[in-house]
């Protein structure tokens, strides 16, 4: 498991960690079951504080991405395809919301958008 | 308890060298002595001649069996400067804090410095019996029973002086050289204060002053030589009184011991 | 969840020297946390300090130590806490070897190899006299004794004051690695709030002889920023978000205790999260004018 935190980025360091944990579970780098480092060894390798990795941990388990068993560690859940479709979903529209902001500002139509969004779907599959 | 009069004794380490040197040259100014006075020049000064009268002979002996016990209290006195190091060093350095933050209470901190005191003027003692026994074979000046006292009363006066130092620096956070001057202002007005009357008769004697002194001198040791148990019951309740005061002290003051 | 124990519960201490009083003090540390204790010289920490470790009498108040009162049990719990001070106490005579004959005879719990195996991982030579050791060494033969007796309660004054960075980065990841177990706790008094960054979970900030600010270290910062704005707006920013101001000749700098708040009431400001550092200034200095 790789974690790279930024302690200039302006992003809490927890939500960094929980965004690189969250990301490396659904692009199947973290598997169903692994055991995750105990938040203190997380924090001490990052050298940072417990209390920003029990965060982390904390949120990540909230969101259903892990869980924590009392005395032996905590594991990678096994992924809910919707859980992940809706986390997708909803990053997505937060995305697009700048998008819309800024076609009302240009005084650019539903349709062109749409168009812009289509081209740029197509481009990104042909490459793959 | 036992690791801080462990840490007093490896105080006591660095002078050991000292303690030892005092200790063979005593034993081997004793010897000396005693041989010279059975025997060589001394012995000349004790039998009255030509240059010699009956009672400068009898004067001799008298200051030389003085010089005999003197030489017995050295070997204790050498101790004493280590026991005063580790009353005082400690404040000094800072080690009061790192005792006070071990699992040790009070009283133990306090009983281990009473205890490893007591044990190197013990020791000393012992050094100076051994010695006085060496040099009651040699000389007939003095008897071993008469060097005993004296190394019970040195005994005995280094402890109350030592005593009196302690309490002196935890009650009044005397710095070191306050607290032994004024121990040792307090001893000697104690002797003088016993000795009143000796002395306001010293000065009256006038032209006989050498022949008063000498006489005094040998009913007081007389005197003093039985009742060396005095000596020892007194610093034995300094002791104690030391042992209660630090503690109360220490348990509102803390970090003075 | 499961309730937090704390390893230090501090409730209303109060302790008055005449010419410096500490006043009704708390605070509590959680088992397992790292607990910056900060504050400027002279503002109490020492003396909250040896009050806790029932070093000096406390004049009122209540200290509890794993929930045991420490004015009865103090030289017990005493067994279970490291201690270090800013300035080394051992007498300069004496040897790494020889102190580790005297704490063998002091603490039940001595661990002889853990001393040891920390004097060479430290270098630290064990027949050299620590008083001709380096302030660095120093320090660190502190804690090598602070963590040989199977402590679970770190407390330490200013280890790290006066330290080059190396050696503070060294003694930083030592205390990382105490704190591994989930029992162990640290309280750390610094003045060096970039030490605390790193490795505190909990602030707590004392001046005067006050607790005037305490809690979780990521929730201080996330809660504080520094707002910067023209000498004109100033009038429209409420006083109540307001801890500290400091003007200059091109315009104001405000420590503002609600971050989230200021960045929707005053987009037009110039806001960004505050440092420990900065928080603490803005604390201490002079109440806020206007």
């Amino acid at each position: 498991m790789d974690i790279i935190i930024s302690n200039s980025s302006g992003v809490p360091i927890y939500e960094q960690i929980e965004e690189q944990i969250k990301n490396q579970i659904m692009t199947g780098e973290l598997s169903a079951g692994e055991n995750l480092p105990s938040m203190r060894v997380l924090a001490k390798e990052l050298k940072i504080s417990i209390i920003t990795t029990k965060r982390a941990y904390e949120d990540l388990e909230r969101d259903g991405f892990i869980e924590s068993v009392m005395g032996k560690g905590t594991f990678v859940k096994a992924i809910n395809s919707d859980i992940v479709r809706e986390n997708i979903m909803f990053s997505i529209e937060e995305l697009l919301e700048d998008a819309v902001d800024k076609a009302v500002i240009g005084n650019i139509s539903v349709d062109e958008l749409g168009e812009m969004l289509k081209l740029l779907y197509e481009e990104k599959k042909k490459k793959e | 308890m036992r690791g801080l009069i462990i840490k007093d004794l490896m105080s006591f380490r660095k002078r050991l060298a000292v303690v030892v040197f005092v200790t063979v040259a005593v034993l081997i100014m004793a010897v000396m002595f005693s041989i010279s006075a059975k025997s060589g020049n001394l012995y000349q000064m004790t039998i009255p001649g030509p240059d010699t009268t009956e009672q400068e002979a009898e004067y001799a002996k008298e200051v030389m069996s003085f010089a005999f016990m003197v030489l017995m209290i050295l070997p204790m006195g050498a101790v004493g400067d280590t026991a005063k190091n580790i009353l005082f060093e400690d404040r000094k350095s800072g080690f009061t804090a790192v005792t006070s933050v071990t699992p040790l209470t009070v009283r133990q901190r306090v009983l281990s410095k009473i205890i490893t005191i007591c044990g190197l003027y013990l020791a000393g003692a012992v050094l100076s019996i051994v010695i006085s026994s060496l040099v009651s074979l040699f000389t007939d000046l003095v008897t071993f029973r008469q060097l005993f006292a004296v190394v019970i009363i040195g005994f005995s006066i280094c402890l109350i002086y030592t005593f009196l130092m302690f309490d002196i620096g935890i009650i009044l956070n005397g710095s070191e050289m306050y607290s032994e001057t004024f121990a040792l202002l307090i001893i000697l007005l104690a002797i003088f204060g016993m000795n009143i009357k000796n002395i306001i008769s010293l000065i009256k004697a006038g032209d006989n002053f050498a022949s008063v002194i000498i006489e005094q001198a040998k009913n007081v040791t007389a005197v003093v030589l039985d009742r060396a148990y005095v000596f020892l019951i007194i610093a034995c309740v300094l002791g104690f009184i030391s042992y209660f005061v630090t503690v109360a002290v220490a348990a509102k003051k803390r970090e003075v011991i | 969840m499961e309730s937090v124990k704390n390893a230090i519960e501090i409730r209303n201490v109060t302790k008055d020297y005449g010419d410096f009083k500490l006043d009704s003090i708390s605070f509590d540390v959680p088992e397992g946390s790292v607990c910056g204790f900060i504050g400027q010289n002279g503002a109490g920490k020492t003396t909250t300090i040896k009050l806790l470790l029932d070093v000096r009498a406390k004049d009122a108040g209540e200290i509890y130590v794993f929930g045991r009162d420490m004015s009865k049990e103090g030289a017990a719990v005493r067994e279970d806490i490291g201690v270090v001070f800013d300035e080394m106490g051992f007498n300069e005579y004496l040897t790494s070897k020889d102190i580790n004959i005297i704490m063998r005879n002091i603490y039940k719990n001595w661990d002889e190899k853990a001393f040891f195996d920390y004097l060479k991982r430290f270098a630290l030579p064990t027949k050299k006299k620590c008083g001709d050791f380096s302030r660095g060494m120093r320090m660190k033969l502190q804690i090598a004794v602070a963590l040989s007796h199977n402590a679970k309660l770190l407390v330490m004054d200013e280890p790290t004051s006066g330290l080059d960075p190396i050696v503070r980065h060294e003694i930083l990841e030592i205390f990382r690695e105490f704190v591994l177990e989930e029992d162990h706790t640290i309280l750390l008094s610094t003045h060096i709030t970039s030490d605390l960054e790193q490795i505190a979970d909990e602030i707590v900030f004392i001046n005067a002889g006050k607790i005037v600010l305490k809690g979780n270290k990521d929730e201080l910062i996330e809660n504080h920023g520094i707002l910067r704005c023209k000498k004109d707006e100033r009038s429209n920013i409420s006083d109540s978000l307001i801890v500290s101001e400091e003007d200059n000749s091109f315009g104001i700098q405000l420590l503002v205790n609600d971050r989230s708040a200021c960045e929707k009431l005053y987009p037009k400001c110039v806001i960004e999260p505050a440092t420990i550092e900065q928080i603490m200034l803005g604390y201490v200095s002079s109440p806020k004018r206007g």
